[in-house]
């Protein structure tokens, strides 16, 4: 079963939300008060009418009244009653009973009304008008020189005004329904208008952040938006032609960076060709010897900057690839010199700044170079091996051991200064360089573990 | 202006076109031969528009059964009196016209007219007149009602007018008509009222603002809303055919007895009996079993009093 996807209102939807929303809120309203108005004014009308009406009819009878003419007051309420809205009329004598409903059965003759409204039209002194939601009654009293000798009153069916008010509702209805068409309609306008050309933007940002600056985004309406276009298209190209200005400074720089390398490591095997020639044509062993690591730390240097120039981050070196790199040269410069020794380098996926890189480099290249030349004298080891490792310390530094199963130092741990010069340099370049510390670890063979922070 | 004699020729003959179908008015015109194909029936018009709502069904009825004895058509014709009735019958403009025994002898002592069916109108065969008075009135007889006024119907009817004279007559009253209640019955004399209208009789007498009214029974037992008991009933008459059909003297036989033929056998055809529904709730038409001399016995018999009206 694969989860619900949230519902994503995008700017069209929210458009025509907001539109079709507002016109469902207006209308509805419109709806309610023209239908509580166009009640009230029906009712309002009807009032007046059945009013006057009441009033009419008890004028016109005074005289058949006077004269208990019953058959010319059945025959006005008659009249009266044929027409489609009354739904029934009464005489009623001064004592508030029934003379005549109209019909020649007469069935209520002599009979007074019990109900409210009935007794009010029986005692009625003024027109009065009272109804329902069904009906509406008109009573008027009947008067002989201010004699009141009855009354009429006439009851009105609400059907047709309620028909009336229920048909004024459904073409309302209609209309709404009408209205919310044409709303959803403009509003499609409009959200064309409004949401493509901002679609049209978002779509040329995405493009730009893909890196495709010889987009243009096209706006054919002439309002804010067409201008946020153009501006968004002169921005563009304005960064087109920066990123083509600094691509090509850029090529250049490479250019030369990669002569001034490329000088770099020649001069440097210039040097180290000087140091050979040099200890080759000197008599004395040691000046010789002195020339040779001096060619084999120059050798080294060139190495670190080869490793260096080939990267493609100028700014960091990946440590894996340099170390074995670095440890298989020194030990193939000692190739011939002894019993062949076995080389190991175990690192972390670590890269350290440049001058981390260069320092460890130097640093591997004498630990390296002196486990060569002292820890396994000639023939005195089965197996000689010597490890490198660069590992993450757990407290976020990083750790450097360069260790050998050889003979282990002369008379342990070696006082400070006391060393050679590789050693010498090791400690230098550990704590100048590296801002960390060295130690010389006991047992067999020699172990030295060079700590510093992270750059 | 001179306009063409044939345009004015062809806008009469529009306007005669264009007339609508409506009962024809009499206002005392010139008397107009009957026309063949055309039946016509009368009616004395007391309420044109509820009088044409009850003819209306059994004229049509009686045009689509009389085709075969050479009726095309059958219109309605008020008329506004009894004696202009009697007139129309005459002229034979009008074939048929029903109403009760007393204008029925009238018609036929005229001449006019021959009643040949009984109509059993509201469900009726017979019916009776009577004169009745409140309980408490202080009458006890007719002679009681002398300085007093009395509530009748109208000049033409049966029991509300012919059989309560004649018995009001016959106990020595003399009567003279007044036209309001206010009007003061003359000295050593009884009044009366025409109401036109057979419930407002009983309103009168129960309300107490007559003394006396008279009515045929079924009538005032249907007017007193269950009132009968505070009321007394004075006089009763012999009983009378409810209604009778009468054709003009000198109608056709033939046409005469597809008439009779066709309207005592409607009660046994159920549209003919829907029509005599609409038609004063008619149950049916019979013969006249006696003739109808034998018929209007009792009015007859009241001779003093129908030679008065016909002299009237």
């Amino acid at each position: 079963m694969t989860a619900a996807r949230p519902l994503r209102w995008g700017l069209r939807g929210k458009l025509l939300a907001f539109l079709f929303g507002s016109a469902l809120v207006f209308s509805a309203l419109m709806i309610a008060v023209d239908n509580l108005l166009e009640r009230k004014n029906d009712l309002e009308r009807m009032e007046t009418r059945v009013r006057g009406m009441a009033v009419m009819v008890a004028a016109d009878s005074v005289n058949a009244m006077a004269d208990s003419n019953l058959r010319a007051l059945r025959r006005r309420l008659r009249d009266l009653r044929e027409q489609d809205e009354v739904a029934y009329a009464y005489f009623l004598d001064a004592d508030g009973k029934v003379i005549t409903d109209g019909t020649v059965e007469n069935p209520w003759r002599d009979r007074s009304f019990t109900d409210a409204a009935g007794a009010a039209a029986a005692a009625a002194t003024a027109p009065l008008v009272r109804h329902d939601d069904d009906m509406m009654e008109a009573a008027s009293p009947v008067e002989l020189s201010d004699r009141r000798i009855g009354a009429v009153r006439v009851g009105f069916s609400l059907d047709k005004m309620n028909a009336h008010i229920r048909a004024t509702r459904r073409r309302n209805l209609v209309l709404l329904a009408a209205f919310l068409v044409a709303a959803l309609g403009f509003g499609s306008l409009m959200a064309s208008t409004l949401v493509e050309p901002i679609a049209a933007l978002a779509a040329g940002t995405r493009r730009v952040a893909a890196g495709d600056l010889g987009m243009r985004v096209e706006v054919a309406t002439n309002d804010e938006l067409a201008g946020l276009a153009e501006s968004f298209n002169a921005m563009v190209g304005r960064l087109r032609v920066s990123t083509e200005k600094l691509q090509s400074s850029v090529k250049e720089k490479e250019v030369l960076l990669r002569e001034v390398n490329h000088r770099v490591k020649n001069n440097l095997q210039v040097v180290s060709a000087l140091l050979n020639i040099q200890a080759g044509s000197t008599g004395d062993e040691k000046t010789r010897a002195a020339l040779l690591e001096c060619r084999a730390r120059v050798e080294a240097m060139s190495v670190i900057h080869s490793q260096l120039y080939r990267g493609s981050d100028a700014g960091s070196v990946e440590m894996r690839p340099f170390l074995k790199d670095l440890a298989g040269h020194v030990l193939y410069s000692f190739v011939g010199t002894g019993r062949p020794v076995s080389l190991r380098v175990h690192s972390d996926d670590l890269r350290l700044s440049t001058s981390q890189a260069i320092a460890c480099g130097l640093i591997v290249n004498e630990l390296i170079t002196n486990a060569l030349k002292y820890a396994f004298p000639r023939g005195a080891y089965a197996d000689p091996a010597i490890e490198v490792s660069l590992r993450g310390a757990p407290d976020g530094g990083t750790q450097l051991t360069v260790k050998d199963n050889g003979e282990g130092l002369p008379g342990g741990l070696p006082p400070p200064k006391a060393g050679g010069m590789g050693l010498n340099l090791v400690d230098l370049l550990a704590k100048g360089d590296l801002g960390g510390t060295v130690e010389v670890l006991s047992g067999p063979g020699t172990a030295v573990r060079v700590r510093f922070p992270s750059a | 202006m001179r306009v063409p004699l044939r345009s004015l020729v062809l806008a009469a003959a529009l306007i005669a076109m264009a007339a609508p179908r409506s009962p024809a008015r009499d206002a005392g015109a010139p008397a107009e031969a009957a026309r063949p194909g055309v039946l016509v029936v009368g009616l004395v018009e007391y309420d044109t528009k509820e009088e044409v709502r009850e003819f209306r069904p059994l004229a049509d009825y009686l045009a689509a059964r009389l085709s075969g004895a050479g009726i095309r058509r059958v219109e309605i014709k008020a008329a506004r009196s009894l004696d202009r009735m009697a007139q129309l019958m005459r002229s034979g403009e009008v074939d048929l016209y029903f109403d009760s025994p007393f204008p029925a002898a009238y018609l036929s002592e005229r001449g006019s007219a021959r009643p040949f069916l009984r109509h059993w109108r509201d469900g009726l065969s017979e019916y009776r007149s009577v004169i009745f008075v409140r309980k408490d009135g202080g009458i006890d007889g007719l002679s009681g009602l002398k300085g007093h006024t009395i509530a009748l119907k109208d000049l033409f009817s049966t029991s509300g007018y012919f059989f309560p004279v004649a018995a009001l007559r016959r106990a020595g009253l003399d009567l003279t008509e007044k036209h309001s209640l206010e009007e003061p019955v003359p000295p050593g004399r009884a009044a009366y009222m025409l109401t036109h209208d057979e419930e407002m009789g009983v309103y009168w007498v129960l309300k107490g603002l007559v003394k006396a009214a008279a009515l045929d029974r079924r009538a005032l037992e249907k007017h007193a809303h269950g009132r009968m008991d505070e009321l007394k009933v004075l006089y009763e008459s012999p009983a009378v055919p409810r209604q009778l059909a009468l054709r003009r003297t000198d109608l056709d036989p033939r046409l005469a007895a597809a008439i009779e033929s066709t309207l005592t056998t409607m009660h046994q055809d159920p549209a003919g009996r829907e029509v005599l529904k609409k038609f004063h709730a008619t149950a049916k038409f019979e013969r006249l079993p006696q003739g109808p001399r034998e018929a209007l016995k009792a009015v007859y018999d009241e001779r003093p009093q129908l030679r008065r009206e016909l002299a009237r």
